[in-house]
C-alpha cells in the first residue's frame, strides 16, 4: 500500500561509511509532499551518496529509508516506478538518438512509459533535435534529455542532483520554470545543490547539509528568520554613524555597503534598535533610512556553517 | 486451479513476456545502432568467405588442371575452419559490448534507476546478443554452404544433413561464445579488457594448451575440446582430445552457466 503520510522521502539514522570515512552520518530526513525541497550543501557534503542510497544504486551502511512511503530498498522497485531522477550528469548513449535513449529506457519501465516520450520530448524542449544522435548534443540539452528521461516515470517524485549544471542563464531560468511547473502540477521536486541562489530561487523548503550530516531543516522563510536580525542603516554622515554603532553594545557588526551601513544585532530585539535610532539622531545625524535588511539564505547558511567550523 | 484464477493469470504472463521483449528489443536496438561493431561483425564473417571463394575460383578457372573446383567437401571443411574462427571473434566483440556498453556510457546507473530488476536487465542480453550475432554468422555459413556445393563440380557436394550439422554446430561455438564473452564483460566492466582476455584466452591459449599432450585428461576441460568433440565428424579429423559425448556436453555447459552466473551477480551487486 502506498504510503499517505506527508512525506515522499523519510530517513531515520541513514548512514553510509566508506571505510573510515563517514560520507553520510545519521541523517534524519522529511521531504514534504508537493513540495520544492533543496537539499544544500557544499561539493562533498554527502549529497549524491544520500540520492543514490535512495535510489538503491549503493546500499546504506546504517539506517532506515522510506521513498513514496514504502520502506526502501524491501520495496524500491515499487517506489522508484514512480520516481524520476538525474544524479550527477545525465549520461547517455552517446551512439543513439535522443529518443532512442528514451526508448531504452520506457523499455525497462511500465509499457505506458513508451506513449510518455513524445510528451516529455516536447515538454524538455527537445522535439526537434529529439532524432539526433545525443553526441551532438551540448551538456544543456542532455540536461534536458536528463529531465525528459526522469518524466517517463509520470514521477510523482523528481530526483535531481545539481541541474543547472552546464545551463546558460537563459537556461537555468527556463530550468526554474520547469521545476516550478512540475510543483504546481502536484510533483514532489527534491533539488540537491551547492548553490544557495539556485535553492532559494526554486524551493519552499530546505535542508542545510555538511559534512553528512543535516544541520537544520524547514521552511526557508523560517531558516532565514531563524538568523541573527540584521538592520540597513543610511544617515547623511556614514563616518560618524560607523562609529556610533560600533561603540553599541547591541551591534554584533557594522560594514558599510552601497545601500548604507549593514547592522547585525546581538540579539532580536527592539530595544536595541529603538536605541540605535535614538543615538544617531541625538549625535545630530539625519536618518535616511533605517530598515530590517533582507536576510538571504546565503547569508544563513554562511552562518550556519561558520557556527559549525568555530564548534569544530 | 479454478479458471477464474487461469484467466486472470494469462494476462499477467503476456504482460511479463512483452516486457521482457521490451527490454530483449532495446538491448538490440544498442547494438544494431552500433554501426562500427556491425560493420566489424559483418566483414569478419562474410569477407573472408568471399574472398575465399572468389580465390578458389579464380585458381581453378586459371589452372583446372593444377587446381581442383572451389566446391565440395574439402572446401567445406577449410573454409569452415576460417569462419569458425572468425565468428569466435564476432562473438566476442558483440558479448564484450553487451556485457560492458550500459556500464561504459553510464547508462546502467539510469537503468538501476528505473526499479527493474537487474537480472532482467542482464537476462535480456542473451536473447539480444544472440538475434545479432547468429544472423551474421550464418550470413557467412550461408555463403560457405553455398560455395561448397554449387562450386563442387567434379567433387561431392556435401549432403543436405552435413551442411545442418555444420551450421548447428558453428551456432553452438558462436552462442557459447557470445555468453562466454558477456559474462566476463559483465564480470569486469570493460568492454576492451574483456575482447583482449576472451580473444587471447579462446584464440591463442587454448589452441595452444590443446596441443600439450602432458596435460592429459585436463584438456578435457577446455571449452576448445569440448566444442571440437562435437564438430561433424564427416569434415574434420575430430577432436584432439578424446572425450566422451556426455563429458563435452557438460564441459560446455558448465562454460555456459559459469560466465552467466558470474556476471549475473556481479550485475546484481555492483554499486551503479
Amino acid at each position: 500500500m502506498r504510503g499517505t503520510s506527508g512525506f515522499v522521502v523519510e530517513t531515520s539514522g541513514l548512514t553510509k561509511r566508506f571505510g573510515e570515512r563517514v560520507a553520510v552520518d545519521n541523517v534524519e530526513l522529511r521531504v514534504p509532499r508537493g513540495s520544492a525541497f533543496g537539499y544544500l550543501g557544499p561539493n562533498g557534503a554527502g549529497k549524491t551518496t544520500l540520492i543514490r542510497m535512495l535510489l538503491g544504486l549503493t546500499k546504506a551502511t546504517g539506517g532506515t529509508m522510506r521513498l513514496l512511503g514504502r520502506p526502501v530498498p524491501d520495496e524500491r522497485a515499487a517506489a522508484v516506478a514512480r520516481v524520476g531522477a538525474i544524479v550527477e550528469e545525465p549520461r547517455f548513449h552517446r551512439h543513439l538518438t535522443g529518443r532512442e535513449n528514451l526508448t531504452v529506457i520506457a523499455a525497462a519501465r511500465e509499457p505506458e512509459a513508451h506513449d510518455r516520450i513524445d510528451g516529455a520530448l516536447a515538454r524538455a524542449g527537445l522535439s526537434e533535435r529529439a532524432d539526433e544522435r545525443v553526441k551532438r548534443y551540448s551538456l544543456g540539452m542532455r540536461q534536458r534529455l536528463g529531465v525528459a528521461r526522469s518524466l517517463l516515470a509520470d514521477p510523482e517524485l523528481l530526483i535531481l542532483d545539481e541541474p543547472t549544471n552546464g545551463l546558460d542563464p537563459a537556461g537555468i531560468h527556463e530550468f526554474r520554470d520547469m521545476i516550478r511547473g512540475f510543483v504546481a502540477e502536484g510533483r514532489t521536486v527534491l533539488l540537491s545543490s551547492h548553490l544557495l541562489d539556485e535553492v532559494e530561487k526554486i524551493c519552499d523548503e530546505v535542508a542545510i547539509v555538511d559534512r553528512g550530516q543535516v544541520v537544520v531543516q524547514g521552511s526557508i522563510a523560517d531558516l532565514a528568520a531563524g538568523g541573527k536580525q540584521t538592520i540597513l542603516i543610511a544617515t547623511s554622515d556614514e563616518e560618524r554613524a560607523l562609529t556610533i554603532l560600533s561603540e553599541h553594545r547591541g551591534v554584533e557588526s557594522a560594514a558599510a555597503e552601497s545601500m548604507g551601513i549593514r547592522v547585525t544585532l546581538r540579539a532580536n530585539s527592539g530595544e536595541a534598535q529603538d536605541d540605535i535610532s535614538r543615538r544617531l539622531v541625538l549625535a545630530g545625524l539625519a536618518i535616511r533610512r533605517f530598515e530590517p535588511a533582507r536576510v538571504s539564505l546565503e547569508q544563513r547558511f554562511l552562518e550556519i556553517t561558520s557556527r559549525l567550523e568555530e564548534a569544530a | 486451479m479454478s479458471t477464474t484464477t487461469i484467466t486472470a493469470e494469462l494476462p499477467r504472463a503476456r504482460t511479463r513476456g512483452n516486457r521482457r521483449l521490451r527490454l530483449i528489443s532495446a538491448e538490440l536496438l544498442k547494438l544494431r545502432k552500433r554501426r562500427a561493431l556491425m560493420i566489424s561483425a559483418l566483414a569478419l564473417a562474410v569477407v573472408p568467405m568471399i574472398i575465399g571463394y572468389t580465390v578458389l575460383l579464380s585458381i581453378h578457372a586459371a589452372n583446372p588442371s593444377k587446381h581442383g573446383p572451389a566446391g565440395g567437401l574439402e572446401n567445406l571443411s577449410g573454409s569452415m575452419d576460417i569462419l569458425a574462427q572468425f565468428s569466435i571473434i564476432t562473438a566476442i566483440l558483440v558479448g564484450a559490448t553487451l556485457g560492458a556498453g550500459d556500464l561504459g556510457s553510464g547508462v546502467f546507473r539510469e537503468l538501476v534507476v528505473t526499479g527493474r530488476s537487474r537480472l532482467a536487465l542482464f537476462a535480456a542480453r542473451v536473447p539480444a546478443g544472440l538475434a545479432v550475432v547468429l544472423p551474421i554468422v550464418g550470413a557467412g555459413f550461408a555463403i560457405t554452404a553455398t560455395g561448397s556445393t554449387v562450386f563442387a563440380g567434379s567433387l561431392g557436394a556435401p549432403s543436405a544433413t552435413l551442411l545442418l550439422e555444420s551450421a548447428a554446430w558453428l551456432g553452438l561455438v558462436t552462442a557459447v561464445t557470445l555468453v562466454l564473452a558477456l559474462g566476463v564483460s559483465s564480470t569486469i566492466g570493460s568492454r576492451g579488457i574483456t575482447i583482449g582476455i576472451v580473444l587471447g584466452w579462446q584464440i591463442v591459449a587454448v589452441p595452444v594448451l590443446l596441443e600439450i599432450r602432458a596435460l592429459g585428461s585436463l584438456r578435457e576441460g577446455l571449452l576448445g575440446a569440448a566444442t571440437g568433440r562435437l564438430e561433424p565428424a564427416a569434415l574434420f579429423d575430430g577432436s584432439t582430445v578424446p572425450m566422451s559425448l556426455p563429458a563435452a556436453a557438460l564441459v560446455i555447459a558448465v562454460w555456459i552457466v559459469v560466465p552467466l552466473v558470474v556476471g549475473a551477480w556481479r550485475t546484481c551487486t555492483r554499486d551503479a
